[in-house]
C-alpha cells in the first residue's frame, strides 16, 4: 500500500510563491512515492535509527530544510505555507523524521538568535547535517501551565535547573532551543545537544522525542538568545499550526484508506461501503476533512500575517477543529476496518496513533478552548 | 442498590483477592500491562482451590450455585480490584455450551479441565473472509470414517499461542441450502499435526492474537459437539453466553477511579471543562449500572435477557473507550512516549495509557461489532418489518 501518492485537490489562492510551492509539492510527492511506501516506512521505523534511510538527506536535497531560513545561512526565501505544504504531505505518509520540530526550532533561532548562533546552527540545518528541537513543554504540556525551568546567573554564564518533557525530535537533535525563567521573564538558550542530559525514546506513533534533565546544566553567556518570550510564543503557534497541517494530511490518508477498504471488502455478499450506516459514517469523515483543511490553512496564514492575539485565536480555533476531525477520523478509521484496523502490518492503526497523538500535542482541546475564550470578543 | 448481605459478600470477595493475588500482579492489571501466563495460572489455581473458578456454572459441574446478582457482584469486584481475567473462552463460552450440547464423555473430560485451568481454550470462529459475516466461513472438514479432516485458515485467534485446545466452526456440508446449515463445531487439540499458528502483531507490538492454518488436520469423530451441521445454533449460544459481563461495569468503575486519581494529582479535576467530562462519564456509568441491575432483577425472576443485553454491550463498550480516552487526555503530552526506553521511573504506568486507549478500540469491534449489535436490535424492534 502506498499512502504517499496523494492527489490533493485543495484549490489554493494564486499567490507569489504558489508556483514554487506547486513544484516543490510535486517533487515531494514524487520523493515520498519513491521512498516512503507504507512498507518502506515499516522497514525504516523498525531499523536501529528508527527512520527511513536517506529520507533526511533527500529532504535536504529538495531544499525543504532551507525553507524560510535566512539566505546568508544557506536558507531559501519562502513562506510558512511552504513548510505547511510539506508537513501535510509528510502527515499523509506518516513520516517519522523530525521535520516539523527541526523547522520550528531553526526558525526560532533565525528569529531570536544572535548572529553567531545563527551562523553556527542554521547552515547545518539547511544542508541537512544538523537537527534542531525546541524543548519548552514540561509535565503534561498544558498550555496555561507556567514553566518551571529556571536560569540563574553563574559567573559570566548561566546555571539551569528543571525538566523538559517529550521534546519532539529531541531524541536525535544536535541543538536544543531551551526555554527557562529568569527574574520572571522567559529566556531562550541555544544549547548543543551534547551538553544536555536526555532520555531518548520513541512515541506510540513511532516519532522520536526526549525528556531533558536540566539540573546542573551550566552554559556560557553566549548561549543566551537575544529574543525571548514573544519569539517563543510565535514559534509555539507555528508549531501548532504546522501540526494541524500534518494532521490534515493524515486525515486525508485515513479517509482514502477507509474508502478503499470498504469498497473492496465484502461481507454478507456486499461491499461494506454499500451499507447505508457506513456510508453516513464515511460522509461525516469526509465533512471532517473538508472542515479541517481550510481552518488549518487559515492558522498558517495568521502565523505569517496577524497580530499576536489574532494569531493565537486563529491557531486555537484550528487546533480545536482539526483536533475534532482528527479524533473522529482516527477512531472511525480503526472501527470501519474491523480487526484489520488494529494490526501493525496495516496503515489504519498507525493513522489512528498519529491523529491521536496530534490531539495530545501542543495543548489539548480544553487548553485551546480556554485560550480562545480569553481572547474572544463579545 | 445492594442488600446488606450482598455488600458483605462483596467485602469477602475483596478480602480474598487482596490475600491471594499478589499486589504486583494487580498493579500490572490496573496499569494495563501484560501479565505472564504463569501469573494468570497461579490466580486460576487460587480461585479453583476456593471453588470460585467458575461461579456462574451450575453446582453439579463445580460452580457455586450463586444467584445472578452474587455472580455479578463477584465478577465486578474482581475486576475492580485488578484481579487477572481468567479468559472467557473455556469458562464462559465453551463450558456452558458443552453443558447444554456436549456428549457425556465431552462433559466428563473437558469441564473439569476447564475448571482447573489444565486446558486453556481459544476460539476459532473468524476467518480472513468471515468476520461480521461469520456464516460465510470457509474452513472445512470432511469425514473419513473415523476422523474429521480439517483444512483452511482461522484468523484473529486470540491466545492460540498459549492455548492447548480450540473450539472451531468448520464447514461440513457445503451443499446445505443455507450457509448457516452446513457448519459444525469441533474441539481441536492444538498439538495435532498440520496446525500452524502464526502471530498477528497489533500496533502496540504485543502478540495477543494469531492466524491459524490447518493442513489435513485429523480430529477424532468424538470431538464434534452435538450433531453434525448444527454448529451454527451452538455458536449462537457461545456468543450469547457473556451477556451480562461484557459491559464490564466493574472495569469501568476501576478506570473511573484511576482517572480521578491521575487527574486530581495534576489539578485537572478542578479544571471546569475536564471536570465536566469526568462527571458525564460517571453519570453514564451510574445509568449503565442501574440498567444492569434491572436486567439482573429480571434474571432473578427467571426471565432471559433480551435486547437490553445488546444495548448494554454497546453502551458499556463505548464508555470503556470514553474512559480510556479521558485517561490519555489526563496525561496530556506525557501520553505519547512508548516502549522500554520511554518508561519514566517516576510514572512507570504512564507509558501504557495511550496503549490502553488504543487497545480499547477493539471492544466495539469484537464480540459482534457495535454496528452488528445495532442491526440485531433494529431487527428485534421490528424496524422495516411492516413493509
Ligand atoms: C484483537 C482481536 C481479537 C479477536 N479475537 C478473536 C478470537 O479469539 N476468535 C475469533 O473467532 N475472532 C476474534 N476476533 C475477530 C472479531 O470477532 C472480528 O474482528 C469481528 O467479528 C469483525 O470482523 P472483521 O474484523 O472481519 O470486520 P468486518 O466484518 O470486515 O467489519 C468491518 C466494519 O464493517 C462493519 N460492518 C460489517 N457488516 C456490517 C453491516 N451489515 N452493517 C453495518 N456495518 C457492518 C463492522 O461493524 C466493522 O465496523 C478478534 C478480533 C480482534 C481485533
Amino acid at each position: 500500500m502506498n499512502l504517499s501518492t496523494t492527489q490533493l485537490d485543495t484549490a489554493r489562492p494564486a499567490d507569489e510563491g504558489s508556483e514554487i510551492r506547486g513544484l516543490l509539492r510535486q517533487s515531494l510527492e514524487t520523493l515520498l512515492s519513491r521512498i516512503y511506501s507504507f512498507e518502506q516506512r515499516s522497514a525504516g521505523r523498525a531499523s536501529p535509527g528508527r527512520e527511513v534511510e536517506g529520507a533526511w538527506e533527500a529532504y535536504a536535497e529538495l531544499g525543504l530544510l532551507a525553507l524560510t531560513l535566512p539566505e546568508e545561512h544557506g536558507g531559501f526565501a519562502a513562506e510558512l505555507a511552504d513548510i505547511a505544504m510539506a508537513a501535510e504531505l509528510m502527515g499523509g505518509s506518516m513520516t517519522v523524521e523530525p521535520y516539523r520540530p527541526t523547522m520550528v526550532a531553526a526558525r526560532l533561532i533565525a528569529a531570536a538568535g544572535a548572529p553567531d548562533q545563527q551562523a553556527r546552527w542554521l547552515p547545518g540545518v539547511a544542508s541537512g547535517t544538523v537537527r534542531a528541537a525546541l524543548a519548552h513543554e514540561e509535565g503534561s504540556g498544558r498550555l496555561a501551565a507556567p514553566i518551571a525551568a529556571a536560569a540563574v546567573r553563574e559567573g559570566e554564564g548561566w546555571r539551569l535547573s528543571g525538566r523538559k518533557t517529550v521534546a519532539a525530535g529531541g531524541d536525535n537533535a544536535d541543538v536544543f532551543v531551551i526555554s527557562a525563567l529568569t527574574d520572571g521573564e522567559t529566556v531562550l538558550f541555544a544549547v548543543p545537544a551534547g551538553a544536555v542530559k536526555r532520555r531518548a525514546y520513541r512515541c506510540f506513533d513511532w516519532t522520536g522525542a526526549a525528556d531533558l534533565d536540566l539540573d546542573g546544566l551550566v552554559l556560557p553567556a553566549d548561549a543566551l538568545m537575544p529574543g525571548g518570550g514573544d519569539a517563543l510564543a510565535r514559534a509555539l503557534d507555528e508549531a501548532t499550526a504546522l501540526a494541524c497541517a500534518d494532521a490534515v494530511g493524515a486525515i486525508r490518508a485515513a479517509n482514502r484508506l477507509v474508502r478503499e477498504h470498504t469498497g473492496t471488502r465484502k461481507q454478507f455478499g456486499r461491499s461494506l461501503d454499500s451499507f447505508q450506516v457506513l456510508q453516513h459514517r464515511m460522509v461525516d469523515m469526509a465533512i471532517a476533512e473538508e472542515l479541517a483543511a481550510p481552518i488549518a490553512e487559515s492558522a498558517i496564514k495568521a502565523c505569517e500575517l496577524a497580530a499576536p492575539a489574532d494569531r493565537a485565536r486563529a491557531v486555537s480555533a484550528a487546533k480545536v477543529k482539526v483536533g475534532d476531525s482528527a479524533r473522529l477520523v482516527g477512531q472511525e478509521c480503526v472501527q470501519l476496518h474491523g480487526g484489520m484496523g488494529l494490526t501493525q502490518e496495516y496503515p489504519a492503526s498507525h493513522l489512528f496513533a498519529r491523529l491521536g497523538l496530534f490531539e495530545r500535542a501542543h495543548g489539548d482541546r480544553d487548553d485551546h478552548i480556554e485560550r480562545y475564550a480569553a481572547l474572544m470578543s463579545r | 442498590m445492594y442488600t446488606e448481605e450482598e455488600e458483605a459478600f462483596a467485602a469477602e470477595v475483596r478480602a480474598f483477592v487482596r490475600e491471594n493475588c499478589p499486589e504486583t500482579v494487580r498493579e500490572k492489571v490496573i496499569g494495563a500491562m501484560r501479565i505472564t501466563s504463569d501469573e494468570r495460572r497461579a490466580w486460576h489455581r487460587a480461585l479453583h482451590a476456593r471453588g470460585w473458578a467458575a461461579p456462574h456454572w451450575p453446582a453439579e459441574y463445580g460452580g457455586t450455585g450463586w444467584s445472578a446478582v452474587q455472580t455479578y457482584i463477584f465478577a465486578e469486584t474482581l475486576s475492580e480490584e485488578g484481579a487477572p481475567d481468567l479468559g472467557s473462552f473455556g469458562l464462559k463460552m465453551l463450558g456452558p455450551t458443552l453443558m447444554r450440547y456436549g456428549s457425556d464423555e465431552q462433559k466428563a473430560r473437558y469441564l473439569p479441565r476447564i475448571l482447573s485451568g489444565e486446558d486453556y481454550w481459544c476460539q476459532g470462529f473468524s476467518e480472513p473472509g468471515a468476520g461480521s459475516d461469520l456464516a460465510s466461513l470457509k474452513t472445512h472438514a470432511e469425514f473419513d470414517g473415523t476422523h474429521w479432516v480439517v483444512n483452511g485458515q482461522k484468523m484473529w485467534t486470540t491466545m492460540a499461542h498459549e492455548a492447548n485446545m480450540m473450539f472451531a466452526l468448520v464447514r461440513t456440508d457445503p451443499s446445505a441450502p443455507k450457509p448457516q446449515m452446513g457448519i459444525s463445531m469441533l474441539l481441536i487439540d492444538l498439538a495435532t499435526p498440520g496446525i500452524d499458528i502464526r502471530p498477528i502483531l497489533l500496533l502496540n507490538g504485543e502478540r495477543t492474537t494469531n492466524e491459524v492454518f490447518f493442513d489435513n488436520v485429523r480430529v477424532p469423530a468424538e470431538n464434534l459437539v452435538g450433531e453434525p451441521h448444527k454448529g451454527w445454533t451452538y455458536s449462537r449460544v457461545v456468543l450469547g453466553n457473556e451477556r451480562l459481563s461484557i459491559a464490564r461495569i466493574g472495569l469501568n468503575r476501576r478506570q473511573l477511579a484511576k482517572l480521578k486519581r491521575i487527574a486530581d494529582a495534576d489539578g485537572l479535576l478542578d479544571a471546569p471543562l475536564f471536570r465536566a467530562r469526568v462527571v458525564a462519564a460517571e453519570i453514564e456509568l451510574t445509568a449503565l449500572e442501574a440498567m444492569a441491575v434491572g436486567m439482573l432483577e429480571r434474571a432473578r425472576a427467571g426471565l432471559a435477557p433480551g435486547i437490553e443485553a445488546n444495548m448494554l454491550k454497546i453502551k458499556g463498550s463505548e464508555l470503556q473507550q470514553t474512559l480510556a480516552q479521558l485517561l490519555a487526555e489526563a496525561l496530556g503530552r506525557r501520553a505519547a512516549p512508548y516502549g522500554a526506553d520511554a518508561i519514566d521511573p517516576e510514572r512507570p504506568w504512564a507509558a501504557a495509557l495511550f496503549k490502553s486507549h488504543f487497545d480499547t478500540r477493539v471492544v466495539t469491534i469484537y464480540g459482534g461489532s457495535n454496528e452488528i449489535q445495532r442491526n440485531i436490535i433494529a431487527k428485534t424492534l421490528g424496524l422495516g418489518a411492516a413493509r
